[in-house]
């Protein structure tokens, strides 16, 4: 039996069962990365000293990776606009791109988080450590499971695309979604941990 | 909401941080006077400028992707 819904947008929602999907997750996603910032602005606020994250923090390192994100957010997109033209190796060429720049922001946060360790400041050093290792260590889990699909879409999954390559842009495109989303996050983490 | 628009929208998002990156790195020249600061905040403005043309340019290139 056949999936309903899997290209073909619902008539009710005006959506397919992937685009729902990806955007109820988000909206988790939202929640908990809300709570988080929450959590940060009250702790903060209601701390009597608090550190500048430039400071103490590299910015430079920061700035870096905060345009390896954007460029990687261009090639995701280029990578979806590759496939609504059904041009397969484009596709390929830059959805390896955004895996290899989301490694590159791995590997430079392995750096920042190496010098952290080594200069004896762990999460349970103070207020500041704790949300910041809380923070970025929660999202470096999502650019690393964003890899992880891309790099799925780069290689085995795009077999997909000779039986159904309407159905494998549509996944291609929420993967997109989630890689937004997660490049969206550092958007704003950039500013509040290190620059404030 | 496509991944068209959420592109278009966190690239303008970007182009605000890159705003805010400047106005720090000018913040940071007037405290010590280095002029990498300065270099820093003028990169960042060009940055910031170049994102928003780039969203533009997007959103005219991709106008058939729905």
């Amino acid at each position: 039996m056949e999936i309903p819904y899997t290209v073909e947008a619902r008539r009710d929602t005006g959506l397919n069962n992937g685009k729902i999907g990806i955007w109820l997750f988000l909206a988790s996603e939202v929640m908990l990365f809300g709570a988080l910032f929450a959590s940060y602005i009250l702790i903060r606020t209601g701390s009597s000293s608090w550190p500048r994250g430039d400071t103490i923090l590299s910015v430079p390192l920061a700035t870096f990776n905060t345009l390896v994100l954007i460029s990687s957010s261009v090639t995701m997109v280029m990578a979806w606009a590759s496939l609504m033209r059904r041009k397969l190796g484009t596709f390929r060429m830059y959805i390896g791109g955004t895996v290899l720049l989301g490694l590159v922001f791995l590997i430079v946060k392995y750096f920042e988080y190496s010098d952290k360790f080594h200069h004896g400041h762990f999460p349970s050093t103070d207020n500041f450590y704790a949300i910041y290792f809380t923070l970025t260590g929660l999202h470096m889990l999502h650019v690393a499971g964003g890899m992880a699909v891309n790099a799925y879409f780069w290689g085995p999954g795009a077999k997909q695309y000779y039986t159904n390559p309407e159905w494998f842009t549509n996944r291609v495109e929420n993967s997109g979604l989630f890689w937004h989303f997660v490049d969206l996050v550092w958007i704003f983490l950039f500013p509040t941990l290190y620059l404030l | 909401m496509n991944l068209r628009w959420f592109h278009a929208l966190l690239i303008f998002f970007s182009a605000a941080v890159a705003v805010v990156f400047g106005l720090w790195c000018l913040s940071q020249y007037r405290q010590d006077g280095e002029i990498g600061s300065l270099i820093g905040a003028i990169a960042a403005f060009v940055v910031s400028f170049g994102l928003v043309v780039y969203d533009s340019w997007f959103l005219r290139q991709t106008r058939t992707l729905r």
